[in-house]
This record gives C-alpha cells, structure tokens and sequence, in this order.
C-alpha cells in the first residue's frame, strides 16, 4: 500500500507542476483525501480501473496523428467515470482540452455529404442590385422564375416546331399515371392481393423466410404481367382481324358544325350602385345561320317570307332582336319563343304544297273525258257487284 | 302553260297565311281596311310617373307649419297691395275684358 501511494503521489506532482501555484494550493487537499479513502476498498476494482499513464499515452497517440485510438480513449474514460476514483483529475484534464484547439480537424470530410445532398443558392454580392440579378440570371436559365404564362409559350413553341406532336397521347400518359389503380382489372387485383397475404400468414406462422416469401411474391407478380399483356396483345388482334371500326359518333360531345348554334348579343353596363339594372341591357339579339336548321325548299322560302328583312341572303343568317320586356332574361325567353313559333309556321309550307299539287292533278284529272267515262263505268259495275248478294 | 300555271300555284299555296302568321308571331297589329285604331297609344309604354318626376321634390310641402306660414306671409303681402291701391281687379274690368268689349 505505501508503495503505491508514493507511486501516485508522484503522478499527481508532476501534473501539478504544469499549473500555476493557485492551483497546487486548490487541488492538494482533494486528492489526499482521495488517498486516505482508497484503504478501504478491496484491492479488485483498481484491476479494471484505468492508470493516469496510460490514458495520457492513449491521448498523446491520438494528438500525434493516430485516430484509430479514439474508440479505446473514449472506452477508458467511460471506465475511469464509472469506478470514481478519478473526478478531479478527470475535470483537469477537460479543462486542460478546452483550452486547447484542434488543428487536425477536417471540415471538408463532413461538408461533402451535405453539399451533394442539399444544394444552395449562390450568395448575391450586392443585394441593392437585385433587379440586375434577376435580369441575369432570366437571361442565362430560360427557366428561371417560371411563369404561367411562359410555360404556355414555351408549350406553344413545341407545338408549333413539331416537338409536342401527340398531345393527347401525353394527355393519356399523364391520367394513366395519376390514375394508375384503374389500370388493372379488379380480378387480377384480388389475386394479387390473395397471393400477398397467403404469403404474409406463411412468414407469420414461421414456415418460410422473408426473402424466399419476397421472391415467390415477385415470380407470381411477373406472371401475372406477362399473362395480362399476352390477354392484351390476343385482344388487339382479334380486334384487328375483326376490322371493327369504332363508333366515334358515341364519344363526341359536341354537336356537329363549327361554334354554337344560337348566337346571343346582349349588353352589360356597369353602373355605380347597388341595382344592375339599366335601360340599355333589356336589348337581345339572336342569330341563327338557317342551314343549321334543315328546312326543305318550300319551307325555307316560306320562312324568308314570315321574316322579310330580317335574314341576310349573304351570311345565311337570321336575326331576332327583342326588347319587349324589362329585364334581359324575360326577353331572352322571347327571342326564343319567336325562332320556334317561325320554325313551326315555316314547317306548315310542304303540307300546303302537298295539297295544292294534289288539288292540281285531280282538277287535270276531272277535265279529261276519257278517264270519267272510265271512272263512271267502274263505280257502275261496283253498284251490280254489291247488289247481287242483297 | 301547264307547268307554269303549277309552280304558281304551288307558291302561292306556300305563301298562303304568310301574314297572319307573321302578325302573330312578332306581335304585329293587322290593319287591312286602314282604318285608324288605338294601337299606337295602347303599345305605348306607361311613361307618367316619368313625367311626374320631372321636378324633384320639395320637402317643404310635407312641412304644414313653413306652408301655414309663406300662405300668411301671401295674404299679409296682398292685403298690403290691396291698400294702395294695386290688388287684382275685379272680374269683368281686366285688360282682357276690356279688350273683348271693344
């Protein structure tokens, strides 16, 4: 026991020799007491507990160049802290590596990783010049600051030079991507979906592995996939060899011609208050161009007779103006009310004209003698035929 | 002759009730005899209470005590006149009536 203690006692002075006098007088008494307590315990803790001489090697190697010795600095130093016996001269030492910087460390090793990761805006030198910034950069990056309206224009270039020829394919593409759990029949997903949890019960029971559960998973799901593009590819041939032409007429919404039918003119002022009225907006104007309304030869001729001045022989186009009530809507209603009411009247010429032509062949008829006698001796010879049975 | 005298009488079968049916649908009021009718004034649209409000109104008729006070005002003032000697005349010696003797 003395032996050691004057082996200590002779570690601690050497330490203290590097301090300043305070702090020979602040840190004595400590660590004699230290000493004074350390004839109690049995000899077996200091075994594990690390010496003064060796953690201080340990440093002076790490200090050196050596950064392999790191993990054992730190495993010692969790030794000292947890026997005890070494607080103070632990608190020294920290201060002592406070004061002193690192010199060795490398900033780039850490850097490296977060520069590839994260990208960051250059530093703009002058910031009272942004506007020239700006202007910079939107000249070098054509994309830089994207608009609404600039991306319009750049769809519209790549229209026009041919680089986006196929838009509604792209349009397809695009609904198939955001729509993509539509894209498979549901059978086929409720076979999927019945092959995922036969395998998920196997790997819960403990049957089979994980990974050897995952690559059954992935056999199945190629399968799957090539069964449903070889049902595809059947599909599309006999479609071909069928040459069934499909009903486009279904799919199109729009009602044949160019541009609607009716044509409606009307005026909105804005006033200053509350009440939208004004005598200026009771006025409506309706269009037609007649073509559009398959009427035959006589009723479109009788039409131009209903309406007079009101069609233009040029444009086809007919014109019905009202402003007979007050408000605009009553005298939309109107407007329309009158195009059918013509409508209706024009329709009534082919029966008119049906019946004067047959008046016409049946006055022919009555002034030709040869075919009354004929008539005459018809409904005779019907007159004896009926009377024979009475 | 015979197909000349057909298409005319097919047009005029088509244009057969052309006016009435014109009248009809756009409102027109048929005159044929030319007679002079109402339907001008009874086509017109109500437009008195736009001539009514012609001039703006004056607040101080709905006030009884300011008209009791300017018809005091009037009758102090011809009361006045009447003193003198410059009221109205009397019916029948007007400068009109005078006129209408001569």
């Amino acid at each position: 026991m003395r032996r050691t203690l004057v082996r200590n006692g002779s570690l601690y002075t050497r330490n203290l020799l590097h301090h300043s006098a305070l702090a020979l007088a602040a840190s004595s008494r400590p660590q004699f007491r230290l000493f004074s307590s350390n004839e109690n315990p049995p000899p077996v803790p200091q075994i594990d507990d690390v010496n003064n001489k060796e953690l201080k090697a340990q440093i002076e190697t790490y200090f050196k160049g050596d950064e392999k010795v790191l993990p054992s600095i730190m495993e010692a130093i969790l030794k000292r802290k947890l026997s005890g016996n070494h607080e103070d001269t632990d608190d020294e030492l920290m201060e002592e590596l406070r004061m002193r910087p690192l010199d060795d460390v490398d900033d780039r090793d850490f850097e490296s990783d977060f520069e590839s990761i994260h990208d960051t805006d250059e530093e703009i030198d002058d910031l009272y010049n942004a506007r020239d910034v700006v202007m910079k950069r939107m000249v070098k990056d054509e994309y830089f600051n994207m608009d609404d309206k600039k991306w319009d224009d750049i769809v519209e270039d790549g229209i026009k030079h041919g680089l986006l020829r196929d838009t509604k394919e792209c349009e397809e593409i695009l609904e198939d991507m955001l729509s993509w759990d539509k894209l498979l029949p549901d059978d086929i997903k409720q076979k999927v979906e019945v092959k995922f949890n036969e395998l998920g019960d196997m790997c819960e029971r403990g049957e089979l592995e994980p990974e050897e559960a995952y690559e059954q998973f992935k056999k199945f799901e190629d399968e799957i996939v090539a069964k449903y593009l070889d049902k595809m590819e059947k599909e599309e041939a006999s479609q071909f060899d069928d040459t069934v032409v499909p009903d486009k007429k279904k799919d199109l919404d729009d009602p044949p011609g160019e541009g609607p039918i009716l044509r409606w003119q009307t005026r909105v002022v804005f006033a200053p208050g509350g009440d939208a009225w004004h005598p200026k907006n009771r006025k409506v104007k309706l269009s037609v161009t007649v073509k559009e309304l398959g009427l035959s030869k006589y009723q479109f001729r009788r039409l131009r007779e209903l309406v007079g001045k009101r069609y233009h022989p040029g444009r086809d186009e007919l014109t019905i103006t009202s402003e007979r009530f007050e408000h605009r809507e009553e005298n939309r209603k109107d407007c329309l009310r009158t195009l059918l009411s013509l409508i209706e009247e024009a329709g009534k010429a082919n029966k008119l004209v049906d019946d004067a032509r047959s008046s016409y062949v049946k006055e022919r008829l009555h002034t030709n003698p040869a075919f009354m006698e004929r008539l005459h001796a018809k409904s005779m010879r019907l007159r004896e035929s009926n009377q024979v049975p009475a | 002759m015979a197909s000349g005298s057909l298409k005319n009488m097919l047009s005029v079968a088509m244009n057969q009730g052309v006016v009435e049916a014109r009248a009809r649908i756009f409102g027109h009021q048929l005159n044929p005899t030319g007679m002079k009718t109402p339907h001008k004034l009874l086509r017109m649209k109500l437009f008195g209470e736009k001539v009514a409000q012609w001039y703006p109104h004056d607040i101080k008729k709905d006030d009884p005590l300011v008209m009791a006070r300017q018809e005091q005002e009037r009758l102090s003032k011809l009361e006045m006149l009447k003193r003198r000697g410059k009221g109205p005349p009397k019916k029948g010696q007007g400068r009109r009536a005078a006129k209408r003797n001569k």
